[in-house]
């Protein structure tokens, strides 16, 4: 009996330690050529594929924990999406990406959106207008800087310096460019710059599963980069790449 | 109203909560460390006048700006590892196996038989870590003539636990365990003991829904069998081999 039992134990744990080594076949989402949100609705080929790096040694992705996406009540957003079947509460997160400079703290991110059935045909000029509309408001934007326990308010100017219709991935997108600065007595100083791109996916937004063709919420996927003046000429390109780099499923 | 950020608002609105973005609200990385900080305030001042140099319609261009580098045409969309996996965390699952006992001095080789369902809960979805639990109906029967010939039938309950890896490799672990009715050669009627058996699956998953494995186990098989003296019962334990075909829903 005590060689059935021994027998037993080396067997389970030669058959549990096969399932150890093959189970650990990597990310979900950093898969062997390109980032993969949890929808596949689209992909971010690497920049450096033997590195599986989506963007360059330079940038620190947040919105992971090793290969992990945080589900930490910070990073994920609660809200009603009507995916066919009426609202239905749902947790998703916030970022699909969510990436920061370590020099000059320059963010870069991705985020999907799932749409109002009312918004599915909303035609993408419209809703990056409004888009910039909500973003700048008057065009000033009170910005609260919370530091600690207290606050300041700037006044931001706000100007669109790029408007133009794109295509990305195969995707109808808009892509627009802000001018951010803090509004001093005599002058608008050019802080930061921010470019933003609207993409309209192929697929529809299903919280619980795979993107589709047919079933679930209209959605959109919004890139955005935002740096300090200075050095959003040396970050632009990398946006531009990441662009190039950003396949849309059919 | 833009539903970007009306889909926050209004989510706002029905939870009660702050659901900005972790920027927008101050958010803090679990070291303490603070992303950067919005720069995509929604505006909250009325008083402030337009500054926007440019309208929207001035600005745009007419022909658009087309971005993609074309390398990713050669890739498809099928990622098999992670196509494979039926979605969802609870699956269903019908299994049908056939299999090989070995024998010895007391019990003839066997061929076993048995299929039931089972219920799949899915532990850890990155990894396809997954928790199987069923039942399994069936029986073993004796090769040829013999002396110890035995026959049984049994419902056993499963408890596997497995991956869905490298592709379309499957590996589970467990064990089952259930009573058995054992009918002996030389028995008129039978007798009701427990067997069980510790069970590894190696396994293909061809169409994704569909499996085909090889069962490896260890089948504690009780017996029982009459003699001039009496009944005597045994316990042997068999390597057992087996195909098994699974379909998942």
């Amino acid at each position: 009996m005590r060689s059935l039992a021994r027998r037993f134990a080396l067997a389970t744990l030669a058959c549990i330690a096969i399932a150890c080594v093959a189970g650990c076949n990597g990310s979900a989402y950093f898969r062997p050529h390109a980032f993969v949100p949890p929808m596949r609705h689209y992909r971010l080929r690497y920049a450096e594929p033997s590195a599986r790096a989506v963007l360059g040694p330079d940038w620190n992705i947040l919105n992971f924990r090793g290969e992990e996406i945080r589900q930490t009540p910070d990073w994920v957003t609660h809200a009603r999406i009507d995916e066919g079947a009426g609202p239905r509460a749902r947790a998703i997160p916030t970022f699909d990406l969510f990436a920061e400079h370590a020099h000059d703290g320059s963010v870069l991110f991705v985020m999907t959106v799932p749409l109002a059935p009312t918004m599915a045909r909303r035609d993408l000029r419209i809703v990056a207008h409004e888009f910039i509309d909500e973003l700048t408001g008057s065009a000033i934007a009170v910005v609260r800087r919370v530091r600690g326990d207290s606050s300041e308010e700037r006044l931001v100017a706000s100007r669109v310096i790029e408007d133009t219709e794109a295509v990305v991935g195969g995707a109808d997108a808009y892509l627009f460019t802000l001018s951010r600065g803090v509004v001093g007595s005599a002058s608008v100083t050019s802080s930061h710059l921010s470019t933003f791109v609207l993409l309209r996916p192929h697929r529809r937004f299903r919280g619980g599963g795979l993107a589709d063709l047919e079933d679930g919420a209209p959605m959109l996927l919004l890139i955005a980069l935002d740096a300090v003046a200075e050095r959003y000429d040396a970050r632009r390109p990398e946006l531009d790449a990441l662009l190039d780099r950003l396949d849309v499923r059919p | 109203m833009l539903v970007i950020l009306g889909w926050s608002t209004v989510a706002q609105a029905q939870t009660g909560h702050d659901l900005a973005s972790p920027w927008q609200r101050g958010h803090r990385t679990p070291s303490g460390a603070a992303p950067s900080r919005p720069r995509t305030d929604p505006a909250t001042s009325a008083e402030v006048q337009d500054l926007r140099a440019l309208s929207s319609a001035e600005a745009a261009s007419a022909a658009p700006r087309v971005y993609g580098d074309g390398d990713g045409d050669s890739l498809g969309w099928d990622d098999p590892e992670r196509d494979l996996q039926p979605m969802g965390m609870v699956h269903f699952v019908l299994m049908a196996q056939v299999g090989y006992l070995a024998g010895n001095d007391e019990f003839a080789e066997a061929i076993a038989v048995s299929g039931g369902p089972a219920l799949d809960f899915c532990l850890w979805p990155t990894l396809s870590l997954h928790l199987r639990v069923g039942l399994r109906v069936g029986g073993h029967g004796p090769f040829g003539v013999s002396s110890r010939r035995l026959s049984d039938g049994y419902i056993r309950g499963t408890l596997l636990i497995g991956v869905h890896a490298v592709q379309l490799v499957s590996v589970r672990v467990g064990a089952e365990l259930g009573p058995e009715i054992v009918f002996a050669s030389e028995s008129s009627s039978g007798n009701l003991m427990a067997g069980g058996a510790a069970v590894a699956q190696l396994g293909i998953r061809p169409g994704g829904h569909f499996e085909l494995a090889l069962d490896l186990a260890i089948d504690v098989r009780p017996g029982d069998e009459l003699t001039p003296l009496g009944s005597r019962q045994y316990t042997y334990v068999a390597p057992r081999v087996g195909a098994m075909l699974a379909v998942t829903f």
